[in-house]
């Protein structure tokens, strides 16, 4: 082999080897030096709830998450307990694993796509080393990378083994959806946006898909069947979120200047608007998307629509985007993480300044300097979100616009020509 | 990024930045304890334009430091810090007159600060015993030995040290 094509071709690699190498030492600073606070107490009560044989969706004044979170916080608990490591930080491995596998996926994905070897690997770079992704997962604790892991790999298994894998897809789907509820919200789009170039689902299939997909959390959940039903079940799908992101964040700030309020007098009223807004919108993605040939923008559209107009996001919810908008090659994922990064840290410095800091936090909680860093923060993260937003469907609509300009001219010839 | 659309992103930040002033002042709809006019009686001249509940607030202080810091007299730093005095005082009188009471703790803390700073080099007696009786007549406004009427006692106190 040629030895200037081997060079070049360990010097690709060694950028990527590198750079997961570095991405691990940041991570294992913050999961090394956290402490068991806000959400990781949470997960380990979960977990205890599973071990003590309670019912963690009666037992848990909270919201609590799909079964297969609780589960695998049982699991943690119990290697946290046999290895006699700390909670806190065994929990945070899983998240950051699935950040990593998320990398591998995220290059062997543009290397379908014929990007260059080198291209791919600095995007996957920039998810591995995304700023958000660090804090959702090393310093917060969420596990939501694992359940994006799972879309991933399942919008993957669509697109290019559709035929082979569809059924694999669906599980996945399935699994991303026991661990946390936010893909159901993508369901509509794997049905009806087209995933391959080849083939896409006929109705069986779609019907197949979502039962499939819906499968797993109600399969488990019927172990926690017991009682009252009804309150399980508010348990599971009545979190609304906590308004701490987005417009929600920029009317907070606005309010905390009249006497250091912190909470929105109609928040309940808010957030049911919202939620209205939010169905409409999707109805209006799914529209704008089915039947062209891009699933993850559209996705991304939806999570991003998400996050423009539903009142109640949390800090984890912002982790939700990065995957797909690095598959998708967005530069616009700088400029969201930029923004996003500024809201997380106002939003920590004021709220909860030991989940940033950890061990090193000194710090008292609500600080009026910090609620400017949170106000502009979000102000910037929402307008850049939404700009995203507006830009990717504007794109869309003219794209589809050209199709059917297109299509017009080549009946116009076919006809000209007969 | 084109130089166009630097130059929109800095023309909006900037545009944020200036309607934030009279919206964060609007939102001061609380009665007055003391109108404006009977404070001016007792020597207060006007409120500052960025007071501690507003959100561009940390910026103005931010301002401040920068500014202290590329004062290498000291003569003009210890007359910077007399003026920076009086305007930590108008801001305390904004939140107490106005019932900020979310921010009095801090804005007090932050006086007393000032006021230690300059303690050594105070010279105007006349607008000292002005403060005490500001004070002191807002402090009255609150019920007697509350945490209010302690904090601002505590204000009362260090001003005290000036005379």
């Amino acid at each position: 082999m040629n030895l200037t094509i081997m060079k070049s071709l360990f010097v690709e690699n060694s950028i990527f080897i590198i750079g997961i190498f570095i991405a691990i030492l940041i991570r294992g600073f913050f999961i090394l030096n956290g402490t068991d606070t806000a959400d990781i107490t949470k997960l380990r009560e979960m977990g205890e709830a599973i071990l003590k044989g309670d019912n963690p969706y009666l037992s848990i004044p909270y919201n609590v998450y799909p079964p297969l979170a609780l589960y695998l916080e049982a699991a943690t608990k119990i290697m946290s307990n046999f290895f006699n490591i700390p909670f806190h930080i065994l929990t945070k491995i899983w998240p950051n694993l699935a950040d990593i596998a998320i990398a591998v996926l995220i290059y062997k994905f543009l290397r379908k796509f014929e990007v260059k070897s080198t291209s791919a690997h600095l995007w996957s770079l920039i998810f591995i080393l995304n700023p958000i992704s660090i804090i959702i997962s090393s310093v917060h604790g969420q596990i939501d990378s694992i359940t994006s892991l799972f879309v991933l790999f399942s919008i993957y298994l669509l697109i290019f083994y559709f035929s082979k894998f569809y059924l694999l897809a669906a599980i996945c789907l399935g699994l991303a959806i026991a661990i946390k509820p936010n893909p159901i919200m993508l369901i509509p789009l794997f049905l009806f946006v087209k995933t391959s170039f080849l083939k896409n689902f006929n109705l069986n299939e779609k019907f197949i898909f979502s039962g499939i997909s819906l499968a797993p959390v109600l399969v488990l959940l019927a172990f926690f069947k017991e009682g009252d039903n009804a309150k399980i079940l508010e348990s599971l799908v009545g979190y609304s979120g906590v308004y701490d992101f987005g417009y929600a964040a920029i009317i907070r700030g606005i309010l905390y200047q009249d006497n250091a309020n912190i909470w929105i007098p109609t928040s309940d009223y808010l957030l049911n608007i919202s939620k209205i807004i939010f169905l409409l919108g999707s109805a209006f993605v799914i529209l704008i998307f089915a039947n062209s040939k891009n699933l993850i923008k559209a996705c991304l559209s939806m999570y991003l629509l998400f996050l423009t107009v539903y009142f109640g996001i949390s800090a984890q919810y912002l982790s939700w985007v990065l995957p797909l908008a690095v598959v998708a090659r967005e530069k616009m994922i700088i400029i969201f993480s930029a923004t996003g990064l500024f809201a997380l840290l106002g939003f920590y410095m004021f709220f909860g300044p030991e989940i940033l800091l950890g061990k090193f936090s000194n710090i008292n909680e609500y600080q009026s300097k910090y609620m400017s860093i949170y106000f502009f923060g979000n102000l910037l993260f929402w307008f850049s979100t939404s700009w995203w937003l507006v830009k990717i469907i504007k794109d869309c609509i003219y794209f589809k616009k050209k199709q059917s300009i297109n299509y017009i001219k080549s009946l116009l010839l076919i006809s000209f020509h007969r | 990024m084109s130089t166009s659309t630097i130059i929109k992103i800095i023309a909006f930040l900037s545009f944020l930045i200036f309607i934030f002033q009279p919206f964060s002042q609007t939102l001061a709809k609380t009665n007055e304890l003391i109108g404006k006019e009977q404070l001016q009686v007792l020597g207060f001249s006007q409120y500052e334009s960025v007071n501690p509940n507003s959100l561009l607030y940390h910026l103005k202080r931010l301002g401040e430091e920068i500014t202290l810091f590329f004062l290498f007299d000291t003569d003009r730093r210890k007359k910077y810090n007399t003026h920076l005095l009086t305007i930590r005082f108008k801001e305390l009188i904004y939140i107490i007159n106005f019932r900020k009471t979310g921010f009095l703790d801090e804005t007090i803390s932050r006086y007393n600060v000032f006021v230690g700073k300059v303690k050594n080099y105070y010279e105007s007696k006349e607008k000292i015993n002005k403060y005490i009786v500001i004070l002191e007549k807002l402090r009255d406004m609150y019920p007697a030995n509350s945490a209010y009427w302690l904090y601002i006692q505590q204000a009362i106190d260090s001003t005290k040290n000036l005379l």
